[in-house]
């Protein structure tokens, strides 16, 4: 099977300093792929760096066989990679309707002309648009809270729109960071369920930034272990669990 | 259809958007029942409504401190004007040239914005492009007649009808004014709408879901001042004379005020604040030395008292009232 998605020595520097340093992997379809590591030890910059917000200084990042480093994220978002953010990703004042409905954004085939103008297509590609946001939302049972401005709404409820705005452009890889923070523990599970599942029967590629442990272990396939910038280990959370250098740096301290 | 949440089944956004179009149509009635004063303060906020409209987009929606408005509004009259007077370019023709001017000077505005110049660094270098272009209006005599003003000639006329008292003008006045809201409202409540105020509330996040912030921005930016530059062309046409003096320091504060006092983010507030803005000074010309004075108190209440602009008060009516991003 080839890679989604394939980091080959990637560094990055913030003035001289080694944020990332020679990381290599390779993601694929319908694998949950979590990184952890202690704080600092660059977890979010490798996010930033697949995503094009954060400019690797060395290596190359393919995704499909494609390179995408050195693009604008959202030129990296537009060939399928789309991520969320640790805090605050959401448009407080816009509705959760209107946030999934940006989310659609680029499934919504309609021009400036047509939409000024109000001819019928536009209009109809809007309405689509709706329906399937709308659809989303009742999925996830946040049908009620729609028609609210996400910043009423509870802070579990916000992550679900933030993870449906997500979902809602049917990205073949998909990068959560930290995706349960936050969440009381029978919404964290649901939501491990929520991704286990795109991932199971949709053959999305997830990424998850995650601090619970717990979670996983239990949740994910493959796990990649940061610590100062490293990559210090890969491999199934059984392997992980056992890895002497694993155990020294970061689970040995929890 | 989805749940909604409104108590007053009667009153939905449906009846709403009746109540809408009932508004130009109940406005025909003001040219038989106002005298040429008052019809002549009724064009000013047909004039200002594209204003406020337009600055709006910028300011409300987009989030970003360019006060480069001004500088559309007169470059929008002087095109028109110069256009007039010295082409013999028919009116309508001249409206179309300031909507494209103003489009252009609208996209250099967005450069500055695009090129990482945010906040406090946007608003003063969009009001320096202001008084810039006033000093272009003062020293250019041979074209725009320096401090004595550009005045343009007697028989205008819009497609065959002579623009020779506020009668004709109002009806076409009325006309640009409802296209032009109709045009915006459908761009705002279409992805377009959503891209610009998704990427006020959070840049990163919005090009994160594959949308090019650039291009919305660019686009906020040149409808904004197309939409000002029709302002200005009905400006010139109102005034008869295009001064440098209309396109000052004061002229920014009474377009962010209208704004204000409105409803950012708002086109129901952006009428609003037209009207409420353009009136009560009006009113208040009757107290000579006290009129800055009142609109000064104005300005500080509404914000004081209602922050989010005369228009939240409808929305403690009934929340159909609040605007959104899609159409039903």
């Amino acid at each position: 099977m080839n890679p989604l998605l394939k980091l080959q020595s990637v560094s990055v520097n913030f003035a001289g300093l080694k944020a990332l340093a020679n990381i290599s992997f390779e993601s694929y379809e319908g694998e949950v792929r979590a990184v952890i590591g202690p704080n600092g030890a660059g977890k979010t910059t490798l996010f930033n760096a697949i995503s094009g917000y954060v400019p690797s200084t060395d290596g190359a990042i393919f995704f499909k066989g494609e390179p995408i480093h050195g693009l604008a994220p959202h030129e990296i978002s537009v060939k399928g990679v789309r991520r969320t953010f640790q805090t605050g990703g959401l448009f407080l004042e816009m509705t959760a309707l209107e946030n999934v409905l940006a989310g659609l954004h680029v499934h919504i085939k309609n021009g400036f002309f047509g939409i000024v103008l109000g001819l019928r297509e536009a209009r109809e590609a809007e309405r689509e648009g709706l329906a399937r946001a709308r659809k989303l939302l009742d999925l996830m049972d946040l049908g009620d809270a729609a028609e609210q401005p996400v910043k009423d709404l509870s802070g579990g409820q916000q992550r679900m729109v933030e993870i449906v705005r997500t979902l809602a452009t049917e990205p073949p890889l998909l990068l959560l960071d930290e995706p349960v923070v936050g969440l009381a523990p029978p919404m964290r599970d649901r939501m491990m369920e929520i991704i286990r599942r795109l991932a199971g029967e949709e053959g999305i590629g997830i990424m998850l930034i995650e601090h619970v442990i717990d979670l996983v272990m239990s949740g994910s396939d493959t796990i990649v272990v940061l610590s100062s910038g490293e990559l210090i280990a890969e491999g199934t959370p059984k392997e992980v669990r056992q890895n002497r250098e694993v155990l020294e740096a970061y689970l040995g301290h929890a | 259809m989805a749940a909604n949440n409104n108590e007053n089944k009667f009153f939905t956004s449906h009846t709403l958007k009746w109540c809408y179009y009932c508004v130009p149509v109940f406005a025909l009635v003001i040219p038989f029942v106002a005298n040429e004063y008052l019809l002549w303060v009724v064009n000013a906020i047909l004039v200002y409504t594209l204003v406020t409209l337009g600055f709006n987009i910028v300011i409300g929606n987009l989030g970003q401190l360019a006060f480069a408005n001004t500088a559309f509004f007169g470059i929008g009259a002087y095109t028109s004007a110069i256009l007039m007077v010295y082409a013999n370019v028919p009116y309508v023709l001249s409206i179309l040239v300031s909507a494209l001017v103003g489009g252009i000077a609208g996209f250099l505005a967005s450069v500055t914005a695009l090129r990482g110049i945010r906040l406090y660094y946007l608003a003063i270098i969009t009001l320096a492009f202001g008084e810039l272009m006033r000093w272009v209006y003062l020293h250019g005599d041979d074209v725009t007649k320096g401090s004595d003003g550009l005045r343009i000639p007697d028989d205008i006329f819009f497609l065959g009808i002579p623009l020779d008292s506020e009668v004709p003008k109002f009806f076409v006045f009325l006309l640009l004014v409802v296209v032009l809201v109709k045009a915006t409202s459908n761009l705002m409540r279409s992805k377009i709408g959503r891209a610009i105020v998704s990427i006020r509330e959070n840049e990163a996040t919005t090009a994160s879901l594959g949308i090019n912030t650039a291009r919305y921005i660019i686009l906020a930016f040149v409808w904004s001042g197309s939409v000002v530059g029709v302002a200005g062309a009905m400006f010139a046409v109102l005034t008869e004379r295009v001064l440098p003096e209309a396109f000052g320091l004061t002229e920014v504060i009474i377009h962010f005020g209208m704004v204000l006092v409105g409803g950012t983010g708002s086109i129901v507030g952006s009428v609003i604040g037209a009207i409420a803005l353009t009136t009560l000074p009006e009113y208040f010309r009757q107290f000579p030395g006290m009129d800055e004075l009142f609109f000064g108190i104005i300005i500080v209440c509404v914000l004081l008292f209602l922050p989010k602009g005369l228009v939240s008060l409808l929305w403690r009516i009934s929340p159909v009232f609040k605007e959104r991003y899609y159409r039903e």
